[in-house]
């Protein structure tokens, strides 16, 4: 069990019972008041984001891009540990992965791009389901530290094997006609995001996402209620390789080349960072998280040529690793809940709920009586 | 062969050795505060980049060549470092962090190594800095044609001389006092212990001995790179730990020579068979890993929890 | 007809038996309270009839079935229910979310149509529902239904944790302490309840409670454990009158219970 994912943060605007959004908790005496999501201040939203390829002069496109892919992988690592409560160091690994079965299936095998991304989804899985099936066996710390192993491992060994990764030299993925273009290619990746959003919603609706979920608090509640804790954790373990497979075969195609440089461990380490960052277990704070880290090497440029005041005149993008690093020790000191709690109140209003401080006490530890017997 | 054979094991004892010392470091931290340190490695490659400095004259220039003879001061002042470093992390991070989950702890400190390797990069560039040892050359072992560094007995000797020192401190007082304070806080308080005292100096501790690592590991390399502790050497280190097991810190020194031993074969298995698989190292550490936590999850000298 | 028997239990750990040669059986319909000054193993008694802690010796068996071996998931697949110290729930979710996932047994539909949101996996979403309801009700949690986790009192969670497990659908439900904190009142109250559960609902019901009375008034069978041993057994009138008993709760002197 682990705490990266504390006292959630309450989302009328997730429909986590595949029904409407849950209503706003309110006083016992007054009528129920059906949510609505507000729609206006969505759809600005949506189409500021949506407009942003076309926006953006052109050197930044394949940073929009890249944002999108930080995006899948946010919501692959949310799976894993913001539903089941496990933890992954080594998920660099699943984006490469994905990346060199997407190369080599397009460079190799001449697959079309659809079948590119679904050998990258497939090996990511199966490599996901023998790695889990041994792994998780171990919880918490060891989990984690297998999971470390397990990356450099990939990315010394497997991305080394000349015949399927190119060896030093790289494997080419090529995009295809129809998006080859930087500004349709970001589209692209975009779309991909929504539709791995839109899985990861509709899965929270299912028996499978509700008993994966469930393992977070409690693996012992979770058994008792006749739910299969192994089982399901490598289910979650499996997901969360396969869409993170999925977002590596779209990064493989950003710059048409990958190589096992492109999946050190403090990549995996950044995808953990930005995912507590955006607030675990919240999918719309862990896009967020993605986008972030991916934009900040871009963003801390920016500032450092146009903001000329201090700290932004020292500061630039080789401090990144640093700024991601300083965000989570934030976050985890003093703001567990992420970007996505600091956020709550805003995400409450934008699904249909009131826009003041929740009346209800929320948070854990109620008055005394929870403390545990020996 | 015995030539394979020595040599498998000289490389090995010598980087065993350091991850060792990088793991003794890890299990005084874990026995003592229950938490496993990742900035461990940067709590050794910081004070190392310190004693550059103090050998090349405070010159973060990438041509500055660092003075041996002020080696053995740098060192000192290195270890201090060390300490001071381990301390203000306990107090600044682990402290206020309050009881979290072993991998939430985990994470965290892996953020301060980013952190750290971070700064690094950016006060010293990537580039690597040439870092001296105490004893330069080597002397040939009979019968097997093969070099033993002075270094590698540097290393054996100070990793003795500090099993030695931990190891009576474990027996005295405050030592025992120490361990108690991990295993039951609570009762160690009532019984006077300064708990948190004590905390901060096995933190302390740790990062004198993480110091120790820093400065030796650069020392085989012979060059100092940032992030270099970390990269190289702790993720064996902590194979070796978790090997020998968690709470036994004979078990961090023997798994980290195990591990030394284990990946230089590797090396050594893949070259005579001529297969083609890269980062042998990698592989075996992986392995290895996994053999434990599946057949016997306590390790050799662990108790089982 | 004896839905659950354990056949001369006992655990170790480490230093400490904490369960010694432990034998009951419980029949169908039965309830069964089990006593115990705190520390007696009455809870590592559940968890391994439960599935999970693995006792060092002795049977447990379900139904006539030796399920010793078997994981937690599978005896509560078989109809075995339990209740925990610490509120056994799923913070993150509402009161119906968690009676929701607790009927995860019974959801027949694939998960595929449901991520789909085919037609009959959202009947079955709607049956679900339907069900938690009628759970709740029962229950008298109606208030609670949308209500998170986080934020309701201590009381009421333990009910609803009592109303998960019945969402389970279970023939055995093992309850430990559901009335720690509560008042004479809701104590009483929930005596009746475990009543109707027999009556309405057929269960078998096993009690951990440190609330003596309301034990002896609601049980047709006592267990009494002191250092993990059966100190006694039998119909509530012997054990009350037991100065062993009496002795292991309130000291040397005492007489009687209750």
């Amino acid at each position: 069990m682990t705490d990266l994912a504390p006292p959630p943060v309450a989302d009328p605007g997730d429909e986590r019972v595949g029904g409407p959004a849950a209503e706003p908790v309110v006083p016992a005496a007054a009528p129920a008041r059906p949510a609505r999501p507000r729609v206006v201040p969505l759809a600005l939203i949506l189409t500021a984001f949506l407009s942003l390829p076309l926006v953006v002069s052109a050197t930044y496109l394949n940073v929009v891009s890249r944002a999108a892919i930080y995006g899948i992988v946010a919501i692959s690592l949310n799976v894993l540990v913001g539903y089941a409560g496990q933890v992954s160091l080594g998920h660099a690994a699943f984006l490469g992965l994905g990346a060199f079965s997407s190369g080599y299936a397009l460079s190799e095998m001449g697959l079309p791009f659809p079948g590119a991304l679904l050998t990258a989804v497939l090996v990511s899985m199966g490599i996901a389901l023998v790695l889990g099936g041994v792994a998780l066996r171990v919880t918490g710390l060891y989990l984690a530290l297998v999971t470390i192993a397990f990356g450099l491992f990939a990315q010394e060994t497997l991305f080394n094997i000349r015949s399927l990764t190119g060896g030093g030299a790289g494997q080419p993925a090529p995009r295809p006609d129809l998006f080859a273009g930087d500004v349709a290619y970001a589209y692209l990746c975009i779309a991909v995001l929504a539709l791995v959003i839109a899985f990861d919603w509709r899965l929270t609706a299912t028996k499978a996402g509700r008993a994966i979920q469930a393992l977070r608090d409690d693996e012992r509640v979770a058994a008792s209620w006749g739910i299969d804790v192994t089982g399901y954790k490598l289910l979650a373990f499996v997901i969360s390789g396969g869409i993170a497979g999925l977002g590596g075969a779209l990064f493989a195609s950003v710059e048409q080349i990958v190589a096992k440089d492109d999946f050190p461990f403090s990549l995996s380490l950044t995808f953990l960072l930005m995912t507590v960052v955006g607030g675990t277990g919240n999918r719309w704070g862990v896009v967020q998280g993605g986008l972030l880290f991916a934009a900040l090497p871009t963003l801390l440029d920016q500032l450092h040529a146009n903001v000329h005041v201090f700290p932004f005149t020292s500061i630039t993008a080789t401090w990144e690793p640093a700024i991601g690093a300083v965000l989570l020790l934030l976050t985890l000191m003093m703001f567990p809940g992420g970007m996505a709690q600091q956020q709550g109140a805003l995400l409450r209003w934008l699904g249909g709920g009131p826009f003041a401080h929740d009346p209800e006490p929320s948070g854990p530890a109620q008055g005394g009586g929870m403390g545990a017997r020996p | 062969m015995l030539e394979s054979i020595v040599e498998v094991l000289v490389f090995g004892i010598q980087r065993g050795a350091i991850f060792g010392l990088v793991g003794l470091g890890l299990a005084l931290v874990y026995t003592s505060t229950r938490i496993l340190n990742f900035a461990q490695g940067e709590l050794g490659t910081v004070p190392a980049f310190v004693a550059f400095l103090i050998m090349a004259g405070f010159s973060t220039d990438t041509a500055a060549d660092a003075d041996r003879g002020l080696l053995l001061p740098a060192l000192v002042v290195a270890v201090a470092v060390g300490a001071v470093l381990g301390i203000a992390l306990y107090l600044a991070v682990i402290r206020p962090l309050g009881s979290v989950s072993p991998v939430t702890s985990l994470v965290a400190t892996a953020g301060v190594a980013l952190l750290l390797t971070s700064v690094e990069i950016n006060v010293f560039q990537a580039a690597g800095r040439p870092f001296p040892r105490p004893v330069a050359g080597g002397f040939r072992l009979p019968v097997v044609d093969i070099i033993v560094e002075w270094h590698t007995i540097v290393i054996l000797g100070v990793l003795a001389g500090v099993a030695a020192l931990l190891a009576a401190f474990f027996k005295s007082a405050p030592g025992v006092a120490l361990l108690a304070t991990a295993q039951d806080p609570f009762a160690a308080e009532l019984h006077g212990v300064p708990v948190e005292r004590m905390r901060a100096m096995a933190w302390g501790a740790a990062g004198a001995l993480g110091a120790l690592a820093g400065v030796l590991g650069a020392g085989v390399f012979e060059t100092l790179t940032p992030g270099l502790v970390t990269s190289t050497f702790l993720i064996p280190a902590f194979t070796g730990v978790v090997l020998g097991g968690i709470t036994s810190m004979v078990g961090a020194v023997v798994g980290g020579f195990a591990l030394g031993i284990v990946s230089q074969a590797a090396i050594e298995i893949v070259t005579a068979l001529e297969l083609d698989i890269s980062g042998p190292p990698q592989l075996a550490v992986l392995l290895v890993l996994l053999a434990v936590l599946l057949v016997r999850p306590q390790g050799l000298l662990g108790r089982s929890a | 007809m004896p839905v659950l028997e354990t056949d001369g239990v006992s655990i170790r750990f480490g230093g400490v038996q904490a369960l010694s040669n432990v034998s009951l059986r419980i029949d169908e319909g039965e309830i069964v309270g089990i006593l115990g000054p705190n520390g007696a193993g009455k809870t590592t008694l559940f968890n391994c009839v439960s599935g999970f802690y693995q006792p060092t010796e002795g049977r447990i068996r379900l139904f006539d079935e030796d399920v010793t071996d078997q994981k937690p998931e599978a005896r509560a697949q078989r109809g075995l229910g339990r209740t925990f110290q610490q509120v056994g729930l799923v913070r993150s979710f509402t009161v119906l979310e968690n009676l929701i996932v607790a009927q995860h047994a019974s959801v027949r539909s694939s998960s595929v149509s449901a991520v789909l949101g085919l037609g009959a996996a959202r009947r079955e979403e709607r049956e679900l529902r339907r069900r938690a309801d009628r759970v709740l009700d029962f229950m008298g949690l109606g208030d609670v239904r949308d209500r998170p986790i986080a934020g309701l009192p201590y009381g009421t969670l333990k009910m609803v944790e009592v109303a998960a497990v019945l969402a389970t659908d279970p023939s055995i439900l093992m309850l430990d302490e559901p009335l720690a904190g509560a008042s004479a009142e809701e104590g009483s109250a929930f005596c009746d309840r475990v009543e109707q559960m027999r009556r309405e609902l057929g269960l078998t019901i096993i009690l951990i409670e440190h609330h003596v009375p309301l034990v002896l008034r609601t049980s047709d069978y006592v267990y009494v454990l002191n250092f993990g041993s059966l100190l006694a057994e039998g119909p509530p009138e012997e054990i009350r009158g037991n100065q062993a008993v009496a002795e292991a709760y309130m000291g040397e002197g005492a007489t009687a219970l209750a």
